[in-house]
């Protein structure tokens, strides 16, 4: 069931009414029912896997949970007699047994998903060394990989290390985590969100609340407008512009850059604003996941402002706690001693940065050219953290250059660019071709061609232009009127106002809407991470 | 502690395991396209060359359909016909088919030629994707192509090349 | 409060309307070109008064002659037939028009029964699309719908023809409320002559069992014929063609069936000199399909069937049938005069 088929809008609106029609007791009930019917239209094989992730997360948590409260427990009874040292050791002895069940739990969900999601390129790059050799092939298995696993697991591990941490406790009630894994609006794509800030909103009981409802609904139209209507008219072009590379080089490239850059935006945040929409009309609020990422001046702005969750889980789950680890710790103390302070100081810092970085990039896909577009997102930041001196010197001596408008529009259009250019990676697929195509941005001049008819040579005819440009003015109109707060809850509280912006929404993506016969049905493209 | 890990590790295995009998892959071999003369004849090719090369054909038609638009067309040689679909007005190679042995140079690339008996079409090809008495039929997935060889009392009557995408 | 309501509720009025309005302009009104899309949805404008009953694709609506005849019969008659009208849409049709009119004769054309599988997405839209909501044309649509397909743009055709908005004509606007009427009885005249046979041999198949979900439709179309108390007839239009070769090994199995539930069959092929089809002059596309000149001489020969072994009688002695008769001829003329064609 895809988000924009009408299948899974009668699922939704079933759904809705269902939930505020039984008793709030059961509510929660209702979602988790409804998680898993929907995972089940998915595919019924899929359900085997998200239970297993399901047990083996209540499992481990409640297995530390149980060794948390004993610690408690004996520290409270022993309170007079023991030495704060004694206390201290205690701890520490009882945390690094509890680090051993996390462990397991981790190693059985991360193995599930890197079983599941990097065999084949693993066996590939086995056998790829193994020609080298001339040593024969090994067989490569064709897995299945079930529907968001890569959201759910990283959701489930992240709730693992919170417990290990003693941040939040530990579910007791094993269908309410099974709810906290499963809950079907995000399991797709996202957000990644955090134990502590929705299990209780998940399970609570809410009230039919008229404002948060209306507010709601106008974000999951607002998303299948940009999902329909600009992503998906935006994707024609960036499928032929990627299927017929011999011919598309030079600005080309340059065209694609935008217009993927027009149909990623589209897609994600239109997903993503479907999914907090359904549930903020069942009065869930979940964590936002974008915030104009596109208006950002830096590349580390733009990952502070693009895909948040996963940015805030890489750096507490990944980041954190690698650069304050022991093994850091002493690489540090060598490489101070060794390297210099200046650099010494640097190089664990720069360890860490480059392996949260190469996993991203893996997160997104089993192939090299997500570890590549991962590794020059890092080398981009890192970049410009070394040119940082420079930079302030710079704004030092032509202060009123850097405070103009220009400037900022200078640094977004950098930022935006730069960005893009990565990120075509995701569209080229294949390493060597996509710098081979870069470098004909260079090389290749053919603007000329381009203007003079070429613009309308990769599947894109004028309306389809006229289409995906006025959607994306409107997206933009849209945004910096919402800077403050949001359009839609300035609608939400006028409701007639409301109704005729959703009516004329509704006429808008059913004409022209990128959907049909015609068009190749599209899945959003972050289902397949 | 040490059974546990190894306990669900083999759960771990089980499941993976599952996942790939969930999709086998399907039975499939490869095949050479269709070669006379020289000149390769692949499915989905663009036309206009192949048959410029190919020279002028015995017969040709453009047949209509139902709908009355005719853009499908149909080059027949000596002993292979070729058949062409139209695609934003161009033309794309849509089958092959050998349908006599008249040009004893008329073969599949693997050597097989109407007449040939059952027996020989498997040694020359492999083994194929399915065989009943009516026909073999070999699938390349990769391409998306189908060579079946039409039989009738253990012989081959015909060879069609056909899209399957 | 109460006047907000009274607005949203106008309001989504309004836009029900917009949009029942936007789905009126982005259907392919099927008037000057691609005009077999218009046949199905003609037959509502008929008087439901008809002796024969024809079912099945191009080769009855262009290889039968309604005008004909009446003309040379007086033999009442309408053809429910559209493009590549597979055997389920043929049963379907049937079902829906018999809840209009009980007629003596229905003809099925068995060439469709070669397809076991729903086909093209075009044809079928095009067949299904012209008729009236009802439970029959739910059933066909289930019945007819290839993967890509969705039952809700049936229902809502704007969910498939809304990119049609790039595409938008004069003839969008002018048969925006009303459709003319482009057939004879449903009869599709094609007046170009354009003859010659193309000497392509047909591509043999592997297997000839038609299709057991084809014959499955025969079978039913069959029973509802004879619940009903009509005759049930077999025909095989002429054709000369390659690609859609009427094979030997089909025409024997359904030879056999007739037999066994003692139908008539007639197969037309075999019988083209005798009815005086003239390749070179009487089709209109080089051997595929009969133009209007073929299709008379099979419609008085097929007539001739009619009256002599199924026992139909001329109604021309009824004056007030005979004046819509008359009408339906002057326009039949003048067409095939005027020559005019698509």
């Amino acid at each position: 069931m895809q988000f924009t088929s009408l299948s899974f809008l009668l699922f939704a609106a079933l759904t809705v009414l269902v939930y505020y029609t039984v008793g709030k007791r059961v509510q929660w009930w209702i979602l988790l029912g409804a998680s898993y019917v929907f995972y089940f239209f998915a595919g019924a094989e899929y359900l085997v896997f998200i239970l297993y992730t399901t047990v083996v997360t209540y499992v481990t948590a409640r297995l530390m949970q149980s060794r948390v409260d004993a610690e408690d427990a004996f520290v409270a009874a022993n309170r007079d007699t023991m030495e704060k040292s004694e206390r201290k050791a205690y701890r520490a002895a009882q945390k690094k047994k509890r680090l051993g069940i996390l462990s397991v739990g981790l190693l059985l969900g991360f193995g599930l998903l890197a079983v599941l999601k990097y065999t084949a390129f693993v066996l590939a790059g086995v056998n790829s060394l193994l020609g080298f050799f001339d040593a024969g092939r090994l067989s490569i298995p064709t897995l299945l990989l079930p529907l968001g696993i890569s959201f759910y697991t990283f959701q489930s591990m992240g709730y693992l290390v919170d417990v290990y941490r003693k941040s939040v406790r530990a579910e007791q009630n094993f269908f309410k985590l099974a709810l906290f894994v499963s809950y079907f609006p995000q399991l797709i794509q996202g957000p990644i969100s955090r134990f502590g800030s929705l299990s209780e909103q998940l399970t609570a009981r809410h009230g039919f609340d008229g404002l948060s409802f209306r507010a709601g609904l106008c974000r999951v139209a607002w998303g299948f407008f940009k999902k329909m209507v600009v992503a998906d008219t935006a994707m024609i072009a960036v499928k032929e512009l990627t299927a017929r590379t011999d011919e598309f080089t030079g600005v080309y490239v340059l065209a694609l850059i935008l217009l993927y850059s027009a149909q990623i935006y589209g897609d994600f945040t239109g997903g993503i604003d479907i999914t907090i929409g359904l549930s903020e009309m069942l009065g869930i609020r979940l964590a936002e996941n974008f915030d104009r990422p596109f208006s950002s001046k830096s590349t580390k702005e733009y990952w502070r402002r693009w895909h948040m969750t996963m940015g805030t889980w890489f750096t507490d789950y990944v980041f954190y706690p690698l650069s304050v680890s022991n093994s850091m710790q002493k690489l540090s103390k060598w490489s101070r001693k060794h390297l210099g302070e200046k650099i010494g100081k640097r190089l664990p810092v720069y360890f860490a940065t480059i392996a949260t970085w190469f996993l991203t990039g893996l997160w997104h896909g089993a192939g090299w050219n997500f570890i590549v577009w991962g590794l020059l997102n890092c080398l981009v930041i890192l970049v410009s953290q070394e040119l940082q001196p420079l930079y302030t010197r710079f704004h030092q001596k032509f202060p009123r250059l850097v405070a103009s408008r220009g400037w900022s529009a200078w640094q977004m259009t950098r930022t935006f660019l730069l960005m893009g250019l990565i990120r075509s990676l995701d569209c080229y697929r294949d390493v060597p071709k996509t710098f081979r195509l870069w470098g004909t941005m260079l090389t290749t001049f053919n603007w000329g061609s381009f203007f003079g008819g070429g613009w309308l040579s990769f599947g894109f005819d004028v309306w389809d232009w006229a289409v995906l440009l006025c959607g994306v003015a409107v997206i933009c109109i849209a945004d910096r009127c919402g800077r403050d707060e949001p359009v839609r809850q300035k609608l939400a509280r006028r409701p007639v106002l409301m109704c005729a912006a959703l009516c004329a929404l509704v006429i808008v993506i059913l004409l022209f809407g990128a959907y049909g016969i015609g068009y190749d049905a599209s899945q959003f493209i972050y289902n397949q991470f | 502690m040490k059974k546990l890990i190894s306990l669900m590790l083999a759960v771990l295995t089980m499941l993976g395991m599952l996942a790939s009998c969930a999709e086998e892959t399907p039975k499939g071999s490869s095949f050479r396209p269709f070669a006379v003369g020289g000149v390769t004849v692949t499915p989905d090719a663009e036309a206009a060359g192949i048959i410029e090369a190919l020279g002028e054909p015995k017969a040709f038609a453009e047949t209509g359909s139902c709908y009355g638009d005719g853009k499908d067309k149909v080059y027949q040689y000596v002993s292979y016909k070729i058949m062409t679909y139209s695609k934003a007005g161009k033309d794309y190679i849509l089958s092959v088919e050998i349908y006599d042995d008249a040009d004893d140079t008329v073969a599949t690339p693997e050597g097989v030629r109407v007449g040939d008996h059952a027996e020989t079409v498997i040694a020359r090809h492999g083994t194929p994707s399915s065989k009943t008495d009516l026909q073999i039929v070999y699938l390349d997935a990769e391409s998306g192509t189908k060579l079946q060889f039409l039989l009738r009392d253990g012989k081959v009557t015909n060879i069609q090349y056909l899209k399957t995408k | 409060m109460k006047k907000k309501i009274v607005f949203c509720i106008c309001l989504l009025l309004v836009t029900t309307l917009l949009l029942a309005f936007l789905q009126a302009l982005t259907m392919p009104k099927y008037m000057s070109s691609a005009k077999e899309g218009a046949l199905i949805a003609e037959y509502y404008r008929e008087t439901p008064d008809h002796d024969v009953l024809f079912v099945g694709d191009c080769e009855v609506y262009e290889g039968i002659t309604p005008p004909t005849l009446w003309e040379e019969y007086g033999i009442t008659s309408y053809i429910r037939g559209s493009a590549q009208q597979l055997t389920w849409q043929s049963y379907y049709l049937l079902e829906e028009t018999l809840k209009y009119e009980t007629p003596k004769v229905v003809v099925f054309n068995v060439l469709a029964l070669k397809y076991g599988e729903p086909q093209d997405e075009a044809y079928n839209r095009m067949t299904l699309d012209g008729m009236k909501l009802s439970a029959t044309k739910l059933r066909a649509i289930k019945a007819s719908m290839t993967e890509e397909e969705s039952f809700a743009s049936y229902l809502f055709p704007l969910l498939r023809f809304h990119s049609r908005w790039k595409e938008l004509g004069q003839e969008d606007l002018t048969y925006l409320f009303h459709r003319d009427t482009v057939s004879h009885n449903g009869y599709l005249m094609q007046t170009e002559v354009r003859g010659g046979k193309a000497e392509i041999l047909p591509s043999p198949l592997a297997d000839y069992t038609l299709p057991a979900a084809s014959m499955e439709y025969l079978d039913k179309m069959r029973e509802l014929c004879a619940e009903k108390g009509i005759a049930f007839v077999l025909m095989k239009a002429p054709t000369n063609d390659w690609k859609y070769h009427w094979f030997d090994e089909w025409d024997a199995q359904i030879v056999a069936y007739a037999a066994e539930h003692g139908l008539r069959y007639y197969n037309f092929i075999p019988l083209a000199d005798e009815i005086g089809i003239d390749w070179s002059t009487d089709t209109y596309d080089a051997g595929v399909h009969l133009n209007v000149f073929g299709a008379e001489k099979l419609t008085s020969y097929l007539g001739e069937i009619l009256v002599e072994e199924c026992g139909l009688e001329s109604r021309k002695t009824d004056a007030a049938l005979s004046e819509i008769w008359q009408k339906k001829l002057d326009a039949y003329y003048a067409e095939r005069n005027e020559g005019k064609d698509y």
